[in-house]
């Protein structure tokens, strides 16, 4: 048995195909972005070494800062949400649906594998107001709301609402099937048990329930914070970062300056940036976790 | 009380797969629609089939073309995530080696790296080998960013797959590839229909990376040439446009609704457990 499981030769012929290409096409591009961020120009032709001057240049760039801030807001409005309302919705499937609970769930998960480009496309339709109403502004219409109506994805005090709010109809449901194989492995003889002693419904959820779905929490929350960062699909399809620059989030910015103004070692710079964020908040939300579990 | 309490939770769960649901139903009911029908207001229903817009959308838009390419790239890509996850998933949990801990933590890293963080070094290294602007570079890129998840996900299912099983299996004289390819792969098919899954979803609907490494309108990828489209005249040809997004949709959702119950299970399983 140890033998066999020692294999040297069998290992190598598993680990190998896998680390090989990971290896070539991830990590070894992932360094080679960190160096970029100390050059200037196009590699291979005039690749100059500055420093840190890329780094400085983030503090006093207008456009970068405006870029991190709207990333901000999407993190925290579509970030939160998918997680708190996938929470939410898993909970109610739970409690409030015992007959259809698959049906729901399978309805709840479709809007999850609709590609992006897709689903914005579908959006900028529902939301349209020239040169006919899409759906959302001929049903005001119909309501006489006459005065709601607008251009919801072309005016710039809606616009990021609207691309926050789609890929928030998109996402859930991937965070409430999560949250749902938590729930379904509660233990119910404690739910029980707690009923039996008096409790509610909603003190049984807060006390007990929640607590136990802390490590299924955990994943959800790192996954929405990686989702969330590195957004790109929903605000190009929908809005292609503007009006002006209001949904122009950070993988745009650095989508442009890198392949349209071909600043290789800023934009690298501001991948590397936004790699760090990513890697400083989920770093810290599982250290939370496991220090809490001590 | 509580009984209008439950009525109350009830109708709020109905209202929210309305929601989920009513916009795919928009969708498919207006790629039926008549240029005139347009003007009318959008909630209408389509007065009939009019399946013309499906073929001004293959015609223009060369759905054709697209199809196929996206068809290769993703299904090539997936039969390699799988395989090269699998062994080393197998490895990393079921066999002895100093080094697996490691590896592991090596590979799941990957997991944390966004797509946009790699993309000019592996632009700069397609064009040295020539691969750029080829269905062969986009596969190279989508089975090595796919691994790190599939990785994880099938680690999970492994981690559950008792040792006694491959004992009893070594003791009849198996060696360790046909306990692998025997007892870990059928053991294991909720995992590879998981990871399947949602590496397939995850390649077809992927923007960045394809619009990034191909430009040529023959090796062109589905999302790419659907956002071009409705760039070019989705404001113009509402009904093309309309079916044009339909078909991007119907493989994803199709492959969905036959594996649901799986992929809902197997994303669990690898989450909860993993």
């Amino acid at each position: 048995m140890e033998r066999v499981l020692r294999d040297k030769k069998a290992i190598l012929l598993f680990m190998l195909p896998a680390m090989l290409v990971y290896t070539i096409f991830v990590f070894f591009p992932m360094c080679q972005s960190v160096y970029f961020t100390f050059f200037e120009g196009t590699p291979n032709v005039d690749f100059e070494f500055v420093g840190l001057e890329n780094y400085a240049k983030l503090f006093h760039d207008v456009d970068f800062k405006e870029s991190f801030l709207i990333t901000m807001q999407y993190f925290l409005v579509t970030g939160g949400g998918w997680v708190i309302l996938g929470l939410v919705v898993a909970l109610m499937l739970q409690y409030g649906m015992k007959r259809f609970s698959n049906l729901s769930r399978t309805i709840a998960y479709l809007p999850v594998v609709i590609p992006g480009v897709a689903a914005a496309a579908l959006f900028s339709k529902v939301l349209e107001v020239t040169p006919t109403y899409g759906l959302v502004n001929s049903l005001l219409d119909a309501l006489g709301l006459e005065q709601f109506i607008r251009g919801w994805t072309g005016d710039s005090a809606t616009a990021m609402w609207m691309v926050c709010l789609v890929d928030l109809w998109k996402g859930i449901g991937y965070y409430t099937v999560i949250f749902y194989a938590g729930l379904v492995n509660v233990p119910t003889e404690l739910e029980e048990a707690a009923r039996i002693d008096g409790a509610g419904r909603l003190t049984v959820i807060w006390k007990i329930v929640l607590p136990l779905l802390k490590p299924v929490t955990v994943m959800c929350v790192v996954l929405a914070i990686m989702n969330s960062l590195k957004v790109y699909d929903m605000p190009v399809v929908l809005t292609d970062g503007g009006p002006g620059r209001t949904t122009t989030v950070l993988s745009i910015y650095m989508y442009k300056t890198a392949f349209t103004k071909w600043q290789y070692g800023y934009g690298s710079t501001i991948a590397v940036v936004l790699l760090l964020l990513i890697l400083v908040l989920t770093q810290a939300v599982m250290r939370f976790e496991r220090k809490s579990e001590k | 009380m509580a009984k209008l309490g439950r009525g109350i939770l009830k109708f709020l769960i109905v209202a929210l797969l309305v929601i989920d649901l009513y916009p795919i139903i928009w969708l498919i009911l207006s790629s039926f629609k008549r240029e005139a029908e347009f003007i009318k207001p959008m909630y209408m229903l389509p007065e009939g089939l009019h399946w013309q817009n499906y073929s001004v959308a293959i015609s223009q838009a060369h759905l054709g073309t697209l199809f196929k390419n996206t068809m290769i790239v993703t299904c090539t890509s997936i039969v390699f995530v799988w395989l090269l996850s699998a062994t080393a998933a197998f490895a990393v949990t079921k066999m002895k080696w100093k080094w697996s801990r490691l590896a592991l933590n090596y590979i799941t890293m990957g997991m944390f790296i966004p797509a946009f963080v790699l993309l000019l070094p592996q632009f700069l290294l397609l064009q040295k080998t020539h691969l750029l602007n080829s269905l062969a570079g986009l596969i190279v890129i989508f089975i090595s960013t796919s691994i790190p998840m599939s990785f994880y996900l099938l680690t999970g299912f492994y981690k559950y797959l008792p040792d006694e099983i491959l004992e009893a299996a070594v003791m009849d004289g198996c060696d360790i590839y046909r306990c692998f390819v025997r007892i870990a792969i059928p053991l294991s098919l909720n995992g590879a229909v998981t990871v399947v899954m949602l590496a397939f979803v995850n390649i077809w609907n992927d923007l960045l990376i394809s619009q990034t490494f191909v430009s040529s309108n023959t090796n062109k990828m589905l999302q790419v040439g659907l956002a071009s489209f409705i760039d070019d005249r989705g404001n113009r040809d509402w009904g093309p446009t309309f079916a044009t997004i339909c078909a991007a949709i119907v493989p994803t959702l199709a492959l969905y609704l036959i594996l649901n119950r799986k992929i809902i299970d197997g994303l669990s399983a690898g989450a909860v457990k993993g």
